[in-house]
């Protein structure tokens, strides 16, 4: 089952599509402020969340900030999700979209790159 | 690490907790036991200024550290802002009661300062709140908006129909009176969501800035309803509440200061 429509700019290749996540995600945090970004990321690297910058754990990586920033976790994953769609064009057909969170679109798309 | 982290950051909550306690009970025990005699004035006013000017100084040394860039950058700025505005007011006020020997000065410059600041306030309490308050439901929403629209209209009659003012600067003070609840409910919307949407995340748990909003509310609907009665009565226990919300802004913005701007020292000492 394919629920991507739109691939757009995200690169199709497993290790690429990675990189444009953890990308996105920086961003995400950065757009709090750069201190609570260096603060963040300090926090997550404690929790050996970003030890392997080449693979992305979306699940652990919303479950740890989830633990840090409680709902505050949901924006940066929506942002995340956001810059995903307007960077790099990823698009999901309608149903998908609707029905699942960022985090869950977020790997759906890493899944896509590894195929 | 990761649990010597967690353990380090509960028990500096604890600490603030108890800090925050201790330092409202010392303020406001002063207040109460000077209430009647003949430095009533004086600690009311002066406990005021002290507490925003600690929550100002606060602020400032956080926009100074982390900037005003990114959404906490604007919305910290934005409280400073704020902030700074009371805390002229409050002097305002104190130098009418304190320096000119005017009681209670009401309406006064000190109105325009403590209105003004409900717009860097009020960016603050929204442009938070899309980070504090996600997963928020609908029909919370709506019960929170009904609720504030209902009490805040309550009140509005209350402060009306009590209003014993006479003479040209009476429609001015009622207005005035009524000016407070309304901005006041504006971001008592977000605060009270934001309270109901607590408790989780290590670093946001406490909404503190929230709970002072809060206790504002709360301490403008009683200064409200005194004022239209052209200050009959006792109002110590109005600033026993404000300084408690000026002391809630404190320790917000000390939490914030220590755990959410990036301090390298403090990294050095965990690893």
């Amino acid at each position: 089952m394919v629920n991507i429509v739109q691939f757009g700019k995200l690169p199709k290749d497993g290790d690429g599509s990675q990189t444009v996540v953890r990308q996105a995600i920086d961003d995400a945090i950065s757009s709090l402020g750069g201190p609570i970004h260096k603060t963040i990321v300090w926090h997550m690297n404690n929790r050996g969340v970003f030890a392997n910058p080449k693979k992305i754990d979306i699940n652990f990586i919303y479950e740890n900030l989830r633990e840090l920033l409680g709902p505050g976790a949901d924006m940066i994953m929506e942002d995340t999700w956001e810059h995903l769609q307007k960077q790099h064009g990823v698009r999901f057909d309608h149903d998908f979209e609707r029905k699942h969170s960022p985090a869950e679109k977020i790997q759906r798309v890493m899944e896509i790159g590894e195929a | 690490m990761e649990q010597q982290g967690y353990l380090e950051i509960k028990k500096q909550r604890k600490y603030l907790v108890i800090g925050l306690l201790a330092a409202i009970a010392a303020i406001d025990a002063t207040v109460l036991f000077t209430a009647g005699s003949e430095i009533e004035y004086y600690v009311n006013d002066l406990s005021r200024i002290g507490t925003i000017g600690a929550a100002v100084i606060l602020s400032l040394v956080i926009v100074s550290r982390q900037g005003v860039t990114g959404l906490f950058g604007r919305a910290y700025t934005m409280l400073a802002a704020g902030l700074v505005l009371w805390m002229i007011a409050e002097i305002i006020w104190g130098y009418y009661e304190l320096g000119l020997g005017v009681e209670s000065p009401f309406p006064s410059l000190a109105d325009a300062f403590w209105l003004a600041a409900y717009g860097p306030i009020g960016y603050h309490m929204f442009s938070t709140s899309k980070f504090f308050g996600r997963g928020i439901k609908k029909p919370v929403v709506i019960v929170v908006i009904a609720a504030a629209t209902i009490v805040t209209y309550f009140l509005l009659q209350e402060i009306i129909n009590v209003s014993t003012l006479e003479g040209a600067d009476a429609l001015t003070a009622v207005g005035i009176s009524v000016a407070y609840p309304v901005f006041d409910a504006i971001v008592l919307v977000p605060a009270v969501l934001m309270i109901t949407n607590a408790g989780r995340g290590q670093l946001t748990s406490i909404p503190w800035i929230f709970i002072a909003m809060l206790l504002l509310f709360i301490a403008d609907y009683l200064l409200g309803l005194t004022a239209v009665v052209d200050f009959a009565g006792q109002t110590f226990h109005i600033t026993m509440i404000y300084n408690a919300s000026y002391l809630c802004f404190m320790a917000g913005l000390l939490w914030y200061n220590k755990q959410f701007i990036f301090n390298r020292k403090k990294t050095t000492k965990l690893m």
